[in-house]
């Protein structure tokens, strides 16, 4: 396993250094379980050090409220919600709360923004800038 | 319309509406408290790039008070240029990036001249210009006085723990005045 990992190496622009001890913690795991447990922990580690004990000064950084963060893990986000919305417009049924959810989004966006128009989905820089541009 | 076209169906396929409902959470937080959020963000901004300069850090556009965002932007050559400045910093528990400045090229983008920082965070947490010269000073000891980022670690830990709870939101309000 570890030969066709390394015949990739050409190709491979992450510090191979950082994939191999990470290849290396994953081969020390004696379940899938305890795989889980490593990324958990570093996870841990970072939220201790950069969440708690470091001075952020990193200026694309916004830090979330707690309900903020709450919602990225709720239910919803497993949903499929293809199309725009209303029941018509969607590519799947059972959507009348996230319309409810996308247009209440719409709405406050246009209010911070004093704009006529404003669309939820564009949530990376990228395919905003796409979209402008 | 041509510009929801090109966001649905060419860009975005199923989008992930637990992003949708926090970005709304989010907008309604800013409705309340976006005022006066971004005002302290610029104001600690400027302050703690005046804080800087008068350590003898050169922050950019002190003609017009350092900066009108969130941001600023240091010129570190002197103490090792911002790849090397940013890991030092780092060691010592302050996280900013390195940064090209005007007098760099562009293919110096690994090795620019500059260090950015921005206030955002530190201001969420209820910081304000006079937590901003506590920054500087940390930052100071460590470019100008040499002192070993090992060194000062510490400090910066002892400062930073009491600060956990963000304001600007429905869950802490706004900062307690002092």
């Amino acid at each position: 396993m570890s030969t066709s990992h390394e015949s990739h190496d050409d190709v491979e622009v992450h510090d191979p250094a950082i994939l191999a001890q990470a290849r290396a913690v994953l081969d020390a795991c004696r379940s899938p379980q305890e795989m889980q447990e490593a990324v958990l922990a570093a996870v841990a580690r970072n939220g201790e050090w950069r969440g708690r004990r470091s001075i952020n000064l990193l200026a694309p950084e916004a830090p979330t409220s707690p309900t903020v963060r709450a919602l990225l893990s709720a239910e919803v986000g497993t949903r499929a919600a293809e199309g725009h919305i209303g029941a018509v417009n969607r590519w799947f049924a059972g959507t009348q709360y996230i319309d409810e959810i996308e247009a209440l989004c719409v709405e406050l966006l246009k209010k911070v923004f004093r704009a006529r128009y404003a669309d939820h989905r564009l949530v990376a820089s990228m395919i905003g800038n796409m979209v402008v541009y | 319309m041509p510009l929801t076209h090109a966001i649905f169906p060419v860009l975005v396929a199923t989008h992930q509406v637990n992003r949708v409902a926090a970005l709304a959470v989010s907008a309604a937080e800013m409705l309340a408290y976006g005022e006066m959020y971004m005002a302290q963000i610029v104001r600690n901004a400027r302050a703690l790039g005046a804080a800087l300069a008068r350590r003898g850090i050169p922050v950019l556009g002190a003609h017009k008070g350092y900066t009108a965002t969130q941001q600023i932007i240091a010129d570190v050559r002197q103490f090792g240029g911002g790849l090397e400045v940013a890991q030092r910093l780092a060691r010592a528990n302050i996280i900013a990036n390195k940064n090209l400045i005007p007098s760099d090229r562009p293919e110096d983008w690994d090795r620019p001249s500059g260090l950015r920082l921005g206030t955002i965070e530190v201001t969420r947490l209820g910081m304000r210009e006079a937590e901003m010269e506590t920054i500087a000073d940390f930052i100071a000891r460590i470019l100008v006085e040499e002192e070993a980022p090992e060194d000062v670690v510490e400090d910066v830990t002892d400062f930073r723990l009491p600060y956990q709870k963000l304001y600007y939101c429905f869950d802490s309000g706004l900062p307690e005045r002092d």
